[in-house]
């Protein structure tokens, strides 16, 4: 126990290490407006305001925090057709995904949206698992009303399957803290994490 | 890319969520179907989820996903089960895309700071495959051991954008822009394949869409399944959880608005039932939204 403790110290006291591995900006000096992410885009067929190729224009022009606080980057499917069609290999998924990130971490994400996609984060800290029927239970609405929670149960348990967790064989307590550890040494002060 | 040449041993089975909370029979069909032919492979309990769902809404941070993930490709090396098997496309493409930024020096060190913490290290050696891929490999042995033959169904694909557009260049069976490793697993089966027009458009979930409900899921899920209604098939192949979700659970809502419904089942689920699994205890069709039993009658014996 000691040891870990002390292993604990030694990870957290290492100089925090950036991971902007998504968001390149020499990877975004190589778009050339072409359009292609846009043309086969859903979200942008969807909602007339969005569309990646404006939104790698507006990631090489302003700061990451201002791509962190614009609504469009919530509108995004995260199907990943615009990597598929870049002819540079950019992936304006990955961009706003990084913007998404910064979001959560700077408390800049829509409300309703943090409260319901904070449920995974501690769904993965208690269960080690991001979704389980659990979560159906605590928000009957998570899924857009598409899930019955006591039908689920009822299913779930003329199968012999545990109710409220995902798996067959719940995560040993040893890996849980594993898994807990991990989540608090790579969640920075202020992110969701706070909140056990 | 995997071809029958191929055939990856000693497998490490990776848990689905999406899988494991509202279809258990596409991981309990996929051991019916390693179980029948023998193959080797770990359950491991103490793997974490790969955090994909979240991840994709951007609640959980690249550190913590990496970090998580490098744990788990570690089990998986330790264990000596090196190929490591996703039923789903987000673990899949997650996964993959972990070793990619693992390979750069500095994040290794970095993780591997971090998972010294919990006596772990990432040294590489795993390869990642999605569950379809292994079932191509492996389908004329398959084919061979059928009890149940696809020859008086007609059958539509999806093959999920996390297959098929994050590693476009390492898609099994045609190519991403028309991925055909479904389409092929089911014609050795003799199905007949239909084409529609909106094949390679996303499911609709959309991840944090899906949450908030809002018009993305039900304007792309119903374009989606409007043409796939109009050529009319016995059945919808999948090999993602989320898509099939949507897929099955959307058609309920547009009932009015579609012409028909179309049952949904995991390539896993289908392959397993040809074996003849058991379709409540392996394949777990009632968990279904959309009736499968029309298509169980449909499946000819050999």
């Amino acid at each position: 126990m000691n040891q870990e403790k002390e292993s604990e110290k030694e990870a957290l006291s290492l100089e925090s290490p950036t991971f902007e591995f998504l968001y390149k900006k020499e990877n975004l000096i190589k778009c050339l407006q072409c359009g292609r992410c846009t043309a086969g885009c859903p979200a942008a067929k969807v909602f007339s305001d969005y569309s990646p190729r404006e939104i790698v224009r507006r990631a090489q022009e302003c700061t990451a925090d201002e791509l962190a606080k614009d609504p469009l980057i919530w509108l995004c499917g995260q199907c990943y057709t615009c990597n598929s069609r870049c002819p540079r290999n950019n992936t304006p998924a990955s961009i706003i995904l990084d913007a998404r990130n910064k979001a959560f971490k700077e408390g800049w994400a829509p409300e309703e949206l943090s409260e319901k996609a904070s449920l995974f984060f501690r769904s993965l800290a208690n269960k080690g698992v991001t979704l389980s029927p659990e979560l159906f239970k605590q928000e009957p609405s998570l899924f857009n009303k598409l899930v019955d929670y006591n039908k689920l149960a009822t299913l779930r348990a003329d199968l012999g399957l545990p109710p409220l967790n995902a798996r067959d064989i719940p995560v040993p307590a040893k890996a849980l803290n594993e898994i807990r550890t991990i989540l608090k040494l790579t969640c920075n002060k202020g992110g969701p994490f706070d909140d056990h | 890319m995997l071809t029958s040449a191929k055939l990856p041993q000693r497998l490490y089975l990776f848990k689905s969520c999406v899988a494991g909370t509202f279809y258990p029979g596409i991981e309990r069909s996929f051991r019916f179907i390693l179980n029948s032919l023998n193959v080797d492979y770990f359950d491991d309990p103490n793997q974490s989820s790969c955090t994909g769902f979240a991840g994709h809404c951007g609640v959980v941070p690249p550190e913590a996903n990496l970090s998580l993930n490098a744990r788990n490709l570690a089990l998986a090396y330790n264990s000596g089960y090196t190929n490591v098997v996703c039923t789903c496309p987000t673990s899949y493409a997650n996964l993959k895309e972990c070793i990619r930024e693992l390979n750069d020096v500095n994040t290794k060190i970095a993780i591997n700071n971090v998972l010294k913490a919990v006596h772990y290290e990432y040294k590489g050696g795993v390869t990642i495959y999605h569950a379809a891929e292994v079932l191509y490999a492996m389908r004329e042995v398959l084919v061979e051991r059928a009890k149940l033959s696809l020859s008086q169904m007609n059958i539509v694909t999806h093959h999920g954008c996390h297959y098929t557009k994050v590693f476009y260049d390492e898609v099994t069976g045609g190519l991403w822009e028309y991925p055909t490793l479904l389409d092929e697993i089911c014609a050795a089966f003799s199905g007949t394949l239909i084409d529609y027009s909106e094949r390679s458009l996303c499911c609709g979930l959309g991840f944090s869409h899906l949450i908030n409900a809002d018009e993305y899921t039900e304007s792309t899920s119903f374009r989606k399944l409007e043409s796939i209604t109009a050529e009319e098939p016995d059945l919808i192949v999948t090999m993602c959880a989320g898509c099939q979700f949507v897929l099955d659970r959307f058609q309920r809502q547009f009932e009015e608005r579609l012409d028909r419904v179309v049952p949904v089942l995991n390539v896993s689920q289908l392959i397993a039932l040809l074996l003849g699994a058991d379709k409540s205890r392996d394949a777990c069709l009632q968990f279904a939204t959309i009736d499968v039993a029309p298509l169980l009658e449909k499946m000819e014996a050999v």
